[in-house]
């Protein structure tokens, strides 16, 4: 019996079938990861439970704290940038919930797989899962803070039609360049700690330069401008039709020229990688 | 039925410290080699260790397999390569069976999680389903003998208990293979016997048992079969006995059959 134990080398290469190669083998964590529903919905929602674990009234925490932020800053702005408080402040509010969405799919995004450091040390599981997790947690807090949008948008009666529902084409854009954010730059800061700090901060700049909080006909003829800004993009898209707003030719090229260019880089780079991941955590 | 097969496999290991995993010093830096050992060496800004090298084995159904070395000689780092967590740089290896894994005491946990929580959750990280693993729970938590304790968050359980956990939650999915590290041995020697007859059960079924271990003593209760690794790579190969015999002169043997 003690011969089983290690067979000659030339015995063993002649019974194995060759390693499927790289691009295949990240197709696999791709395919294997979306199909696995369960496994990331189920984590997402145990994120949830825990982060807001004892507090009674739960992931609502986020939606009242952002209740309060969109009234005092709709009010404060409104007055500063003496524009109609009946405009602003659902524009405000439309603009602060997808763009919540967009920074907290950034911020975690580049966590990802430093906190999965557990589980990719332990156990077999496709890298894609953990960016899941991450989108799909995010997607629940965003659907919890779609309260105080629709209240804003009842509440100031903006009038809706067929055309709001453009909006969930823009929410769709958002989550799937999460994904290939969470894989491409979540997989960079595990590697190099450094960059999620300088993404952060960032992300803080393009806040400011992204209009959420002043309004875009402020930039008069050099609106234009904005058509370079991929946030802006985004957020439009996802935020113009709810407020009636028609969406320019530019900003969807935009919009879809980064998803897609978006995918393939990270493709190409998840297929080269993905194996090291386990030695970056 | 469970069988594992590994051809010459290699692994090099990147180490990243401080200095390389910072891009800009990375930047800074690139191209600056300089290599000093045969198992630690540089590649540009960071250390690689060559941690397998030329591995080849084969286990097969129904063997109990313990790797005995130092630290550091590799057998952490093989039983992760047979858990398909690391990717060997090169070899071929071939893995047939539903491995578990208990490579770690905490086994991926959620320290915030409760001790049920936890089962559900590493149940569905090996691949079942809920569905699956409600059905299972409450053997696991009756094998684990945490009772009430396992409605606590598990960060306030003591190793021992942690310990009883993960081993219920590998060992009741029925793994056709099972990886142990040496940490398992933590626990108290009533649960230890216990954990004992539930491999006792699973090898009868044919199934495999490989775990890594530095104790002699150990070894020779759990394993049928040893290799003995050293610097990663596969020192001597045969009978518990006669392997634990060579390692404690602490010579390897003087021609190794291949």
């Amino acid at each position: 019996m003690s011969v089983n134990l290690a067979l000659t080398t030339d015995n063993t290469v002649a019974r194995l079938a060759p390693r499927p190669s790289q691009t295949q083998l990240a197709l696999d964590d791709l395919t294997t990861g979306i199909k696995s529903w369960w496994l990331w919905s189920t984590m997402a929602w145990q994120d949830i439970r825990l982060r807001y674990k004892g507090s009674m009234l739960g992931p609502f925490w986020l939606t009242i704290s952002m209740g309060i932020m969109v009234t005092a800053l709709g009010v404060l702005y409104s007055a500063i940038w003496k524009h109609d408080i009946t405009d602003f402040l659902p524009y405000l509010a439309i603009g602060l919930l997808f763009w919540n969405l967009i920074s907290s799919l950034i911020s975690d995004g580049t966590q990802a797989f430093i906190k999965a450091e557990g589980i990719l040390l332990q156990v077999k599981m496709p890298v894609t899962i953990h960016a899941m997790r991450s989108v799909v947690r995010n997607l629940i807090v965003f659907l919890h803070n779609c309260v105080v949008g629709a209240a804003v948008l009842l509440f100031f009666s903006v009038p809706q039609s067929l055309y709001s529902l453009v909006s969930l084409i823009g929410l769709v854009l958002i989550l799937l360049n999460g994904f290939w954010f969470t894989m491409l730059v979540g997989m960079m800061c595990t590697r190099f700690r450094d960059i999620g700090p300088i993404v952060a901060s960032l992300t803080q700049i393009v806040f400011f330069l992204t209009p959420i909080i002043w309004m875009p006909n402020s930039l008069g003829n050099k609106l234009w401008v904005m058509y370079l800004n991929p946030a802006y993009a985004f957020l439009e898209i996802a935020r113009g039709p709810l407020l009636g707003h028609s969406i320019p030719l530019p900003v969807w090229a935009m919009a879809f020229g980064v998803t897609i260019l978006g995918f393939l880089v990270t493709f190409v780079f998840f297929a080269r990688f993905r194996a090291r991941l386990p030695f970056w955590v | 039925m469970a069988d594992i097969t590994l051809a010459n496999i290699s692994l090099r290991f990147p180490l990243y410290r401080d200095n390389s995993r910072s891009l800009k010093r990375s930047l800074l830096s690139a191209g600056k080699a300089i290599s000093r050992s045969r198992t630690i060496s540089k590649d540009g800004s960071h250390t690689v260790v060559n941690a397998l090298n030329n591995v080849s084995c084969r286990i097969e159904h129904g063997e109990r397999v313990g790797l005995i070395g130092t630290n550091g000689a590799g057998k952490s780092t093989l039983l992760r390569v047979l858990a398909g967590i690391y990717e060997p740089t090169s070899g071929d290896i071939q893995v047939d069976g539903r491995v578990s894994a208990l490579l770690n005491i905490g086994l991926g946990a959620d320290p915030d999680a409760t001790g049920y929580d936890n089962i559900l959750l590493r149940g569905l990280y090996m691949g079942f389903t809920p569905a699956e693993i409600r059905k299972l729970a409450p053997s696991i938590a009756e094998f684990t003998e945490l009772g009430d304790f396992l409605d606590l968050p598990v960060r306030t359980y003591s190793s021992g208990m942690s310990m009883r956990l993960s081993f219920a939650i590998a060992t009741a999915l029925q793994p056709e293979i099972l990886l142990m590290d040496e940490w398992i041995m933590a626990s108290d020697r009533r649960f230890l016997n216990k954990a004992r007859d539930r491999v006792d059960s699973f090898v009868s079924r044919s199934q495999i048992l490989v775990l890594a271990s530095h104790s002699p003593q150990i070894l020779a209760q759990w394993c049928t079969r040893l290799i003995w690794m050293d610097s990663g790579s596969i020192v001597m190969h045969g009978e518990t006995d006669s392997v634990l015999k060579q390692y404690e002169t602490g010579e390897p043997p003087l021609a190794q059959a291949s």
